[in-house]
């Protein structure tokens, strides 16, 4: 206490010396007014730096992972460089000035991209079931999207050390925390795909899976069945992606066929989805909703909202709340036993929304890895 | 890479251990058993008869799930 009372002046000067006591006071206010933002922009690299080198961390034992799922633990250097490649593959967006007729076109590009890898795949594993080829396109996938995060953000990470700028590292150092979260995400979905385990993502598939069990299955577009069944005196239609394979199907091509091309008829659409929570919300928590519940790219959701637009076919949505992280993760507790809840809200929809003898579709929306029909 | 300081703003890190469960249902009696996951579980495969002697039922994984590890409470 005596030394601020001291420093502060308050008691007795620090020194005798009025042109000491002035440096002592006022030289460090004065360093901080002119190298202050250096300091912060110092501290803030210096943050931003750990968190760039457990992002290469991560990438670099990713790529490990990959190498070896693939390899089945025998790799040599063809099959590594290989890989290698694959991690590095881009895909170009088509150019939207015109956006009129975009969608087909993002869903040529996109359908290319998944065969490329698919065949690239197949190709590096030719004698492997489509269960493990399925889960080893997952996993190069994950890899790939850690090669990339990274490189992203080294990217930002160097442009601002170059220019010292701290407005750039300020900007990385506030989406950190996001960014590592989604890395914390991608692990999980590692180690979902490595073993082929149902990740959060699949509830739809399952509810709409157990539906399905005693019905034949018929393949209505790539990767995408159906069956026919009955529930509450309607005819359902039942629209899946093909499980256990990580498959998520083309459930807008398939309502497209169903409804035009088959001429069915539906007086209402339910889908069946997980969906994101907000921070407070419960995981496996159920809502229900209007609308195409549906996430990606767009391309289904677009088809099957023209396809209900143009029949004029109500859209209904149930969905099962969770996080990014339990979403690609491998199923939660909380969001496989919500299976039971789902299917009472799917029959009182049913029965307040149709009449006996009408059609109804319900679609299961999600990845199918680790869940058959 | 383990750090002094912590990082500003990273997520609590994840160290609880997760175990994976196959839950196994009977088609006839509705007896549930549950095992840890194995290599080539997937939901709704068909394992084998029901282990009930009086029960004719196939059973079939219904659901599989991650738990987290309980901790052990310390003595």
């Amino acid at each position: 206490m005596y030394i601020m009372f001291q420093i502060l002046g308050a008691e007795n000067p620090i020194s005798s010396n009025p042109l000491i006591s002035l440096v002592i006071m006022y030289l460090p206010l004065a360093l901080l007014i002119l190298y202050g933002q250096r300091l912060q922009t110092w501290m803030i690299l210096n943050d931003v730096s750990r968190a760039v080198g457990k992002l290469k961390i991560m990438r670099e034992k990713s790529r490990e992972d990959a190498i070896d799922y693939v390899s089945n633990g025998k790799k040599n250097n063809e099959l590594t460089a290989k890989i290698d490649q694959i991690l590095e593959y881009f895909t170009i967006m088509p150019v939207d000035m015109d956006p009129a007729g975009i969608v087909n076109k993002v869903e040529h590009v996109m359908v290319l991209r998944d065969e490329r890898m698919r065949k690239e795949i197949e190709k590096l594993a030719p004698d492997v079931d489509s269960v493990k080829s399925s889960s080893m396109e997952g996993v190069v996938e994950i890899a790939a999207s850690f090669n990339m995060i990274y490189k992203i953000v080294r990217h930002f990470y160097l442009v601002g050390k170059k220019t010292t700028s701290m407005f750039i590292l300020a900007q990385l150092q506030m989406i950190m925390p996001m960014i590592l979260s989604e890395a914390e995400a991608l692990n999980g979905a590692m180690k979902a795909f490595k073993k082929s385990q149902p990740i959060g993502d699949g509830i739809g598939p399952m509810v709409v899976g157990s539906l399905m069990l005693k019905h034949e299955k018929k393949t209505i577009a790539k990767d995408t069945i159906y069956s026919k069944g009955k529930i509450n005196g309607r005819d359902a239609y039942f629209l899946t992606a093909k499980g256990p394979e990580a498959n998520v199907g083309q459930p807008g091509t398939a309502m497209k066929k169903l409804v035009e091309d088959m001429k069915i008829k539906p007086s209402a659409i339910i889908m069946i989805d997980a969906a994101l929570k907000l921070e407070g919300e419960k995981t496996g928590e159920i809502a229900e909703g209007i609308g195409a519940a549906i996430g990606g790219i767009g391309v289904d959701r677009f088809k099957i909202e023209e396809v209900a637009v143009n029949n004029s076919i109500p859209l209904y949505a149930i969905v099962i709340k969770q996080s990014i992280l339990d979403a690609i993760s491998t199923m939660r507790k909380e969001i496989a036993e919500s299976k039971d809840k789902v299917n009472e809200s799917l029959n009182r929809l049913i029965n307040e929304k149709t009449k006996e003898g009408d059609a109804v579709i319900i679609v299961g929306v999600g990845n199918t890895i680790g869940v058959a029909q | 890479m383990s750090s002094p300081m912590p990082l500003l703003g990273a997520p609590e890190n994840r160290k609880q251990t997760d175990i994976v469960y196959s839950i196994i249902k009977c088609s006839k009696c509705d007896h549930n058993d549950k095992r840890k996951f194995e290599d080539g579980d997937f939901v709704y495969k068909i394992i084998g008869e029901c282990n009930k002697s009086s029960c004719e039922g196939k059973q079939s994984i219904n659901m599989i799930y991650a738990e987290k590890l309980e901790k052990k409470s310390k003595k």
